[in-house]
């Protein structure tokens, strides 16, 4: 085909209808993980109270998946600038980091650490990384309707972005709430999915 | 839309061109220049407003040219293909340009070494001893002034 022809066939053609957006991708997420998550697995049975540590628990997760909604929608166009991601993931690391420290100065170590042998623990990392790999699948499929300059960093942030999604999803039926059990406990899973997503999915993002 | 791709074509064929033949590729151009169009078109709504069109313009030109790289596995340019980079992609041969003065202008003793070695046919081993240099060092000169050629001639077309 001639390079004309081809201008003649794409202006005859009407544009492509934009695909959803990234960072509503990554709200639905959100919903889908609550509404799987109560079905199968239940809410915590002091939802009705909503205790302080809840809507603290509640807060850095939904701040986290806003990050990393916000991080996988600009690194989606070619040119992508995150420096303002930077500036927020800096402040994040900050309320994490106050919060850890509130927590270390006003409990005993033993206290914060039991929390860990309890079935909790497994169960919730198993549970993130399941809803945060299911998500990541989606929005690598979405993903192909943008065009991230870099490869490598989309299926980064898609996996950070579908753990950090999963994360806000099962975190209504976790009842504990220790800042440091929500940063090891919620985090890892966090980081293995997007290491994985980085590893695996990057093969399947082309455009 | 038609008129914005009209507009963009001979920017793209130039900058296509100029890069491809970096890898002796550029015989690819008008296939690259169609296939970043058709981008364009599919992915146009990940163009932000604030940004300059160009350089978003540049940036799916660019990925798409290192994604058909990538396909054929080009990660160097072999010495021996290094020749095709002055053809600047069949669009001007060699031989309807003013060889000696485009050699000329490289940096001695760059234009004498191309042009006996890819012209008079003499042997890499025989400039090194010629010159005082390794043979390696020959390859890397030879490398350094036939992309410059290709720069040359880039610039010249534009």
């Amino acid at each position: 085909m001639r390079t004309d022809d081809l201008i003649t066939l794409l202006s005859q053609t009407p544009p492509r209808r934009p695909p959803l957006r990234l960072s509503l991708a990554v709200v639905a997420a959100i919903a889908v993980t609550m509404v799987v998550n109560t079905l199968v697995l239940g809410l915590r049975p002091d939802i009705a109270v909503l205790p302080l540590s809840m809507v603290y628990k509640s807060t850095v997760l939904l701040a986290l998946a806003a990050l990393a909604g916000g991080i996988l929608t600009r690194i989606a166009r070619p040119l992508a600038t995150v420096n303002r991601g930077v500036i927020a993931v800096v402040l994040f690391a900050l309320l994490v980091a106050g919060s850890l420290g509130w927590e270390w100065s006003h409990a005993a170590p033993a206290a914060i650490l039991h929390s860990f042998a309890l079935p909790n623990f497994p169960f919730c990392l198993g549970a993130v990384t399941i809803y945060g790999t299911l998500a990541a699948g989606a929005l690598t499929g979405l993903m192909r309707f943008y065009a991230p300059a870099n490869e490598g960093r989309a299926a980064a942030a898609i996996g950070f972005a579908a753990a950090a999604a999963g994360a806000v999803g099962y975190s209504i039926h976790c009842p504990i709430d220790s800042p440091t059990f929500v940063v090891v406990a919620y985090g890892l899973p966090i980081a293995w999915v997007t290491l994985a997503s980085r590893m695996l999915f990057v093969r399947l993002i082309r455009w | 839309m038609g008129l914005l791709l009209a507009e963009l074509v001979p920017l793209l064929r130039r900058y296509c061109a100029s890069q491809l033949a970096r890898y002796g590729r550029g015989d690819w151009a008008e296939d690259m220049v169609q296939e970043i169009m058709l981008t364009v078109h599919l992915k146009l709504h990940t163009y932000d407003d604030a940004m300059p069109f160009l350089a978003w313009l540049y940036a799916v030109a660019k990925h798409k040219m290192i994604d058909a790289l990538r396909r054929e596995r080009i990660h160097h340019v072999p010495l021996e293909e290094a020749a095709d980079v002055v053809d600047g992609g069949g669009e001007a041969p060699l031989a309807q340009r003013d060889l000696t003065q485009l050699l000329a202008q490289l940096k001695p003793p760059a234009g004498a070494i191309i042009q006996a070695l890819k012209v008079e046919g003499a042997s890499v081993k025989a400039l090194a001893a010629q010159y005082g240099m390794s043979e390696s060092n020959i390859k890397i000169v030879v490398h350094r002034g036939l992309r410059r050629l290709a720069e040359m001639m880039a610039k010249e077309r534009a």
